[in-house]
């Protein structure tokens, strides 16, 4: 307990709480002015933890948020155009019940014909449409029409060398393909070296998986699938670890595309593939499916031939091909909702979200407003104090 | 015997022991502003001039002392309490700057750049060959990397600044530890001469505690009077009238910073020594602190770096090459860079899993943040970075609240030593009525006196 009280006490003591209060006014009306009761990590360093973790929750949600959106639209423009075929595919079948009667005269199948020529082109044109600057059905291969006019025979193409390549000789393919599907190999190069010490790994799916490694590099070398190929030392460089040779290896048929289907994060962990592949719509590459290009072809040459019989065996082809495609109209469909589910899911989360978030760094504005009044008022007490501090002493009263 | 000359002389002394004694109560009263005066008060005493017997009583006064009214107890607490004072001001101020730099609340922070970053990379796995997408990458990349590098170097410019605060402190305290020495020789010259070195006691009293506030001291007051300080280990700063000075040194063991040395030993540091004061405070930012929060940062740096190339490198870019690096190889935040070659062509973004262009690389680039890849495999990056942050807002609360503390502790302190020696000017009014009454009462005496010699002299008319 304090008894004697000094003059310097007194402007000491006054000043100090002055400052007290000025300080938490300050605070006060710092966190009026931001509506924020953290300003910084120091005024709750917990709380400043849990909001960075909700922000950084709300970031993830936002991205899926896109990725959601993204592939929907995908997917809508590719029901839409999957709707286009099927419809396509449906009047070929009738027109090929029609021709197939003996009602149908050459004449009528000769400008049936032409018809079926031009639904090709315009099936064509459908599943080589693109969305935002991509193929719709050309799985990851993002260069060339999927789907050509011709049929072509089964190829292997030319090895593309990696631009950061050491090796400048020639790699050369050649040989038959013999899987049933489009492929891209690749070749890496493990260890350098001459032609005969280097040692490799092939991939069978574009880079992403790879095989053992093996070595001998003398001459053609069997990759798989009937594949070979044949590296050239006419450069001056030799093999060099880290070299990479891809080439691509097409089955014969329309198709160039591969069944790639591309995939988004819908949610952590939640790998969501919205692509719809052209190979399983448009090809007899899974089982069971015809390969509608196919099929539309042989009922044109039938009705140019004038051929009942064999405009009559694709109508059941042809029904299968519209089969086909609507269950992918389907599988469109189911998706959609999968991504509507997750969507709704994200709503209500970031909802939550915002509320936790507001609950952790928000101020009250209410509660604010009545804590600032009483320090108001413990401020101006301060004041009125300060300014009595001079009046009271014993020298007033010494006349 | 009575003897009128001899109340003469009382009356005599009477008036000039209470004019001294006013004498002394307008020093106070001057002094009534002056920090650290200690107020003086004069001690009457009655001298007895006559054996004793009823006649002869005849007692006198004198002011036998003037009394320095001081708690030398109070007063070291004062001097601790400023080490404290001083450490923990710093250490606020310092830990304050800190947290500015990392402050997410008001402009985008690293967390954020961080989200933006992911999210790009989510985006791109969505249009692998959109250049557009490809281009907001690439500056989401850039600016995170320069956000890094700027955090960063933020930490390393305030351990700069920390570490000339050191030797600005030292440099000031040779200048205080001069003075110091100036003074014990001036109280030891004053005393030995029996003068009163009360004054320039006050003002060493209060050089103590502005030492104090720069390191911690052990001192004590030798049989001379001079005052000898010493660090904790022991180092001699201040022997009577003999200074130590401390200089500072590059060590090229801690990063070419300051260490703090003895001018006599200049191969011996004293960093350990000094654990208080504005010096300590310094010292514990600069070699504790912000060391720890550079070394967490760059923990974080180096995990994105490392986690991204890899999974990069193992992609390939829209020419089917395979990627490259996509920040320079780096270990620490300050040397987290995009690859050049990626922010001149972002075609070189290696979004694909395969050679032919899909967006599964991006796609698995994006779940990094989900991965647990810090801490041992136990947090996300961003986890590990908004704890990280956490404990800087921690840190930097903890540090306000000491020194809030510390600044109460040494209110209470500076009043209870204003309680004991400062001036009350109400109390010197009241010593300045009771002196005049004296000295008013003593010419009463007087007046009194000489009626009585003008009686006794009459007495022979």
């Amino acid at each position: 307990m304090i008894t004697r009280v000094t003059e310097q006490m007194k402007y000491f003591l006054m000043t100090e709480n002055l400052f007290k209060v000025q300080n938490k006014n300050g605070r006060l009306m710092e966190q009026m002015a931001s509506q924020k009761r953290i300003n910084r990590p120091s005024d709750d360093p917990l709380g400043t933890n849990t909001v960075m973790d909700l922000r950084t929750m709300r970031a993830s949600l936002e991205s899926y948020g896109r990725n959601i959106e993204n592939a929907k639209a995908w997917l809508s423009v590719t029901e839409s155009k999957l709707s286009s075929a099927a419809d396509i595919l449906l009047a070929a079948k009738e027109l090929s019940l029609s021709q197939s009667s003996a009602t149908a005269s050459e004449a009528s199948r000769k400008s049936a014909a032409a018809t079926v020529s031009s639904t090709i082109d315009a099936l064509r044109a459908l599943a080589n449409s693109k969305f935002g600057g991509r193929y719709l059905f050309a799985g990851s291969c993002p260069d060339a029409d999927p789907f050509t006019a011709v049929p072509g025979a089964a190829s292997i193409g030319a090895a593309e060398p990696s631009a950061a390549n050491v090796f400048d000789g020639d790699a050369v393919t050649s040989g038959t393909y013999t899987a049933d599907r489009n492929k891209t190999y690749a070749v890496r190069i493990v260890t350098g070296g001459a032609l005969a010490a280097a040692t490799y790994q092939v991939s069978s799916d574009g880079g992403k998986t790879w095989g053992a490694v093996k070595a001998g590099l003398v001459g053609d070398v069997a990759i798989g699938d009937g594949v070979n190929i044949r590296f050239e030392e006419t450069g001056t460089e030799q093999l060099t670890s880290g070299d990479l040779f891809s080439l691509q290896a097409l089955t014969a048929g329309y198709c160039r595309g591969n069944g790639d289907e591309p995939a988004v994060e819908i949610g952590k962990g939640n790998t969501f593939r919205y692509g719809i592949s052209g190979e399983s719509v448009f090809t007899d590459r899974d089982s069971g499916n015809v390969d509608v290009f196919t099929v539309l072809d042989n009922l044109k040459t039938a009705l140019e031939s004038n051929d009942a019989t064999g405009i009559a065996s694709q109508i059941d082809l042809l029904q299968g091909g519209y089969d086909q495609i609507v269950r992918s109209v389907s599988r469109c469909g189911s998706r959609v909702e999968i991504l509507e589910t997750a969507q709704n899911n994200y709503s209500a989360l970031d909802l939550q979200l915002t509320e936790l978030m507001s609950n952790a760094e928000d101020t009250d504005v209410s509660q604010l407003l009545i804590e600032y009044n009483s320090h108001e008022i413990a401020l101006e007490a301060c004041y009125s104090m300060a300014a009595q501090i001079g009046n009271n002493s014993i020298i007033q009263f010494l006349k | 015997m009575s003897d009128i000359s001899r109340v003469f002389n009382t009356a005599k002394e009477t008036l000039l022991s209470n004019l001294t004694a006013i004498n002394i109560t307008s020093s106070n009263i001057a002094n009534v502003n002056t920090a650290g005066y200690s107020r003086l008060r004069p001690v009457f005493g009655s001298i007895r001039q006559a054996a004793a017997g009823v006649d002869s009583i005849q007692v006198g006064v004198r002011i036998t002392n003037v009394e320095r009214i001081y708690d030398r107890y109070l007063e070291e607490q004062l001097v601790r309490q400023q080490e404290e004072v001083g450490y923990n001001d710093i250490r606020e101020g310092l830990l304050g700057r800190v947290e500015e730099i990392f402050n997410e609340s008001s402009a985008q922070g690293l967390n954020d750049l961080m989200n933006q970053f992911w999210g790009a990379w989510s985006d791109l796995s969505a249009n692998p060959s959109d250049k557009g997408v490809r281009d907001v990458l690439a500056s989401a990349a850039g600016s995170l990397a320069s956000a890094f590098r700027q955090y960063s170097s933020a930490l390393k410019s305030l351990q700069t600044d920390a570490n000339e605060g050191v030797a600005d402190q030292v440099s000031q305290l040779n200048s205080y530890l001069t003075d110091m020495a100036v003074l014990n020789q001036q109280i030891v010259q004053s005393e030995t001469g029996g003068m009163s070195a009360d004054n320039l006691k006050d003002q060493r009293a209060e050089l103590l505690k502005t030492i104090g506030a720069l390191a911690d001291i052990q001192y004590f007051e030798g049989a001379d009077g001079g005052v000898n300080i010493f660090l904790a280990n022991g180092t001699a700063l201040v022997q009577g009238a003999t200074t130590f000075p401390l200089m500072v040194k590059d060590d090229p063991a801690n990063g070419n910073l300051y260490s703090v040395v003895a001018a006599s030993e200049p191969d011996f540091s004293l960093n350990g020594a000094i654990n208080g004061g504005k010096i300590g405070g310094f010292l514990q930012i600069r070699d504790v602190k912000i060391p720890e929060y550079v070394q967490k940062l760059d923990a974080v740096a180096a995990t994105v770096i490392s986690a991204v190339n890899g999974a990069h490198q193992s992609g390939y870019d829209v020419n089917g090459d395979p990627g490259v690096p996509f920040f320079l190889p780096a270990t620490t935040a300050e040397g987290m860079t995009l690859n050049p070659a990626i922010e001149a062509d972002s075609g070189k973004i290696a979004a694909s899993a395969t050679v032919n262009g899909d967006g599964d690389q991006a796609r698995k680039i994006s779940t990094l943040k989900d991965e647990l890849l810090m801490s041992g495999g136990r947090v996300t990056i961003s986890n590990y970075y908004s704890s990280f942050l956490a404990s800087v807002g921690q840190d930097a609360a903890e540090a306000a609240r000491a020194a809030e503390r510390q600044q109460a502790i040494s209110a209470q302190l500076v009043s209870q030593r204003e309680s004991v020696s400062g001036v009350s000017l109400d109390e010197e009014m009241l010593s300045l009525i009771k002196y005049q009454a004296g000295y008013n009462a003593a010419g009463k005496l007087c007046g009194v006196v000489n009626e009585m010699l003008d009686t006794l002299m009459a007495l022979g008319d």
